[in-house]
């Protein structure tokens, strides 16, 4: 099913948590809303699921008008990121739940088993049922509420933060676990998350938030290539900044070092954005105006990848260079050497 | 053959000390007195025993002192209940207040609620001159014993169910929710069966308190023989007329029937976590 979402606007007393917020999203779509706390995302999520209601704008799901539906009748699948599971009831009954309160249709005990049991199987837990929800794992558990929330059969699947409270190594083996799950059963689902490589692995559109926004959407590449803000762009990496003169017509701009201004008409500088492997380190001279000034502190070759932290010698700013391994092995640089700073690559804003 | 063993499950130093200290605790305070009077009544052949407890007067004293507490209790955690959700679920104008007026059950000597509750029950009272015209009478009769114990246990379903109402995962409710359960259904399957047990825990220290209610029972009911008179009230009419072995054999039934009761819930109670 499709989400057609208009206008949406919540306030919590003086915080404006959403703030005209449009946004649809495609039948069978995975997508990721992602931003810093206090974005507005799991607000959104949760005026989705109907579980609080928006003070302006409007939500059809599968084209048909949800904004005054209540939860119950919204058929909308919900996965907490502390799981909420029902703790006084097994796994089975967990997932029998949402069958066994149905007043219209309920199936027979023996349709409810045999689609509990397909469930397991699906969230690779046969075998679980009769445990406690305190017998089992974080990871386990999340796959409980995902079975759950599944077993009404919703349009719509919406989980916050599903991953957050599960250690580094669950985390990862989890959501490529949701990612295979979503191609073989293909329901339209969103999912909250500040965690920017989460976002990039799992979903096929990202939707960047902030401060109760929509600042970008996209795929993964677009996002990352070509980010639309400043925030964009240093909340999906680490990034340095230099300052810059814009240069004439579509040229290259020109770094600034030091105290110097832009040229004597006294031109705006701009910021240009660097991630760490967009910068080359040089010896000897350097190039007034493409490379900057730096030394060396610290030099860190673990693995593929060698960090190198430096601080440019003209304004003492703190720059982050990654550099390839063979890269390294060829130049040999090492902490204290005096070194130059190229951007090869860079946003500009 | 099975032994027994101690068991420790804590880090902090002290198991001995502390058991002892329970002991001995458990055993000055609450054994030693509770033994004296069944060492007494133990003087009695049976059918003496048996003659002083089921004696027309006592079998009346017991029902009403068992049915009123037992019905108090009741009363206690259907409305105790009610009171804590609110207290812990809505935020309004003098909550606090209220929340600190829910303590006064205990702290307000008992015989000055028996004498309030009298003054707004009499014929003459506020109350009961309201209810008056409908026949209801309160004060002098076994409803007013009701009255007088529904206001002494009223704490204790409370205070026992506030905390746990307060540490309920507001999120299962939300789930329950969007998995398409109506209102009554989440509180049924969901919210019941977590707080049941304290209702429990609470349902059983009102009944207890109930049971071995004296001071504020003894103004209202006016005390009638047969009808409106309570265990405590005629073991302590016994010592008046020095016939200790009455009294002894009285408080020994009470003992004994209350510890069964309180076994008995306490198994309820057990039985309900364990569904958890």
């Amino acid at each position: 099913m499709n989400i057609e979402i208009r206008n949406l606007s919540h306030a919590f007393g003086d915080f404006q948590a959403l703030k005209d917020v449009s946004l649809d999203v495609h039948d069978g779509e995975l997508l990721a809303l992602l931003g810093p706390s206090g974005c507005g995302k799991t607000t959104l999520l949760r005026l989705l699921a109907g579980l609080a209601r928006p003070d302006a704008g409007t939500i059809r799901i599968g084209g048909v008008e949800a904004t005054g539906q209540s939860a119950q009748a919204r058929q909308v699948g919900f996965v907490f990121q502390h799981y909420a599971l029902f703790r006084h009831m097994s796994v089975f009954e967990n997932i029998a739940f949402g069958l066994r309160v149905r007043r219209r249709n309920r199936p027979a005990n023996a349709e409810i088993r045999q689609r509990v049991n397909a469930l397991l199987e699906l969230v690779k837990l046969d075998g679980f049922g009769n445990r406690m929800p305190s017998e089992l794992s974080g990871g386990q558990r999340q796959r409980v509420a995902l079975a759950r929330a599944l077993a009404v059969e919703p349009r719509v699947l919406l989980l916050d933060e599903p991953f957050g409270a599960l250690d580094a190594s669950v985390r990862r083996e989890l959501r490529r676990w949701l990612r295979r799950l979503h191609d073989e059963i293909n329901i339209t689902s969103l999912f909250v998350t500040h965690d920017v490589e989460e976002a990039m692995e799992v979903a096929e559109r990202v939707v960047v938030m902030d401060h109760g926004r929509i600042v970008q959407m996209g795929t993964p590449e677009e996002v990352y290539a070509q980010p639309a803000t400043p925030f964009v762009c240093a909340f999906l990496g680490s990034v340095n900044r230099f300052p810059a003169c814009p240069a004439a017509g579509d040229g290259t701009p020109e770094l600034l070092t030091g105290p110097a201004a832009c040229g004597a008409e006294g031109t705006a500088p701009l910021t240009l954005y660097a991630r760490p492997h967009e910068l080359l380190l040089e010896r000897g001279t350097g190039t007034p105006g493409q490379t900057v000034p730096a030394t060396i502190l610290r030099v860190q070759a673990i693995g593929a990848v060698v960090h190198i932290e430096l601080q440019r010698s003209d304004n003492g700013q703190r720059i982050e260079v990654e550099l390839s391994r063979e890269r390294q092995d060829e130049q040999t640089y090492k902490a204290g050497e005096a070194v130059h700073i190229r951007p090869t690559r860079f946003a500009r804003f | 053959m099975r032994r027994f063993r101690f068991r420790r499950h804590s880090l902090l130093p002290g198991f001995g000390p502390a058991l002892g200290y329970t002991l001995l605790y458990l055993g000055l305070l609450v054994l030693l007195p509770l033994g004296g009077a069944v060492l007494k009544a133990a003087g009695l052949s049976w059918a003496d025993f048996w003659r002083l407890v089921s004696g027309p007067r006592a079998a009346a004293a017991f029902r009403l002192s068992f049915l009123a507490a037992f019905g108090a209790a009741l009363i206690n955690a259907v409305f105790g209940f009610i009171a804590a959700w609110v207290l812990v679920r809505y935020t309004f104008p003098g909550r606090r207040f209220i929340d600190a007026l829910v303590d006064l059950p205990f702290a307000l000597p008992t015989s000055v609620a028996g004498i309030a509750l009298t003054a707004l029950f009499s014929r003459n009272g506020w109350i009961g001159a309201l209810l008056e015209p409908l026949g209801i009478r309160v004060a002098f009769t076994p409803l007013g014993v009701l009255v007088a114990l529904v206001f002494i246990g009223l704490p204790f379903t409370i205070r026992t169910v506030q905390p746990v109402i307060a540490d309920l995962d507001r999120e299962a409710e939300l789930a329950a929710a969007s998995l398409g359960a109506s209102a009554w259904q989440t509180f049924r399957r969901i919210t019941l069966p977590a707080v049941l047990p304290a209702v429990l825990t609470g349902f059983a220290l009102a009944f207890a308190r109930g049971i071995g209610e004296y001071g504020s029972v003894i103004f209202i009911s006016g005390n009638l023989p047969l009808r409106t008179e309570i265990v405590p009230l005629l073991i302590v009419t016994r010592l008046e007329q020095y016939d200790y072995a009455g009294a002894t054999a009285l408080a020994v039934a009470m003992l004994a029937l209350s510890f069964v009761m309180l076994l008995t819930i306490n198994s309820l109670q057990a039985w309900s976590r364990r569904r958890r």
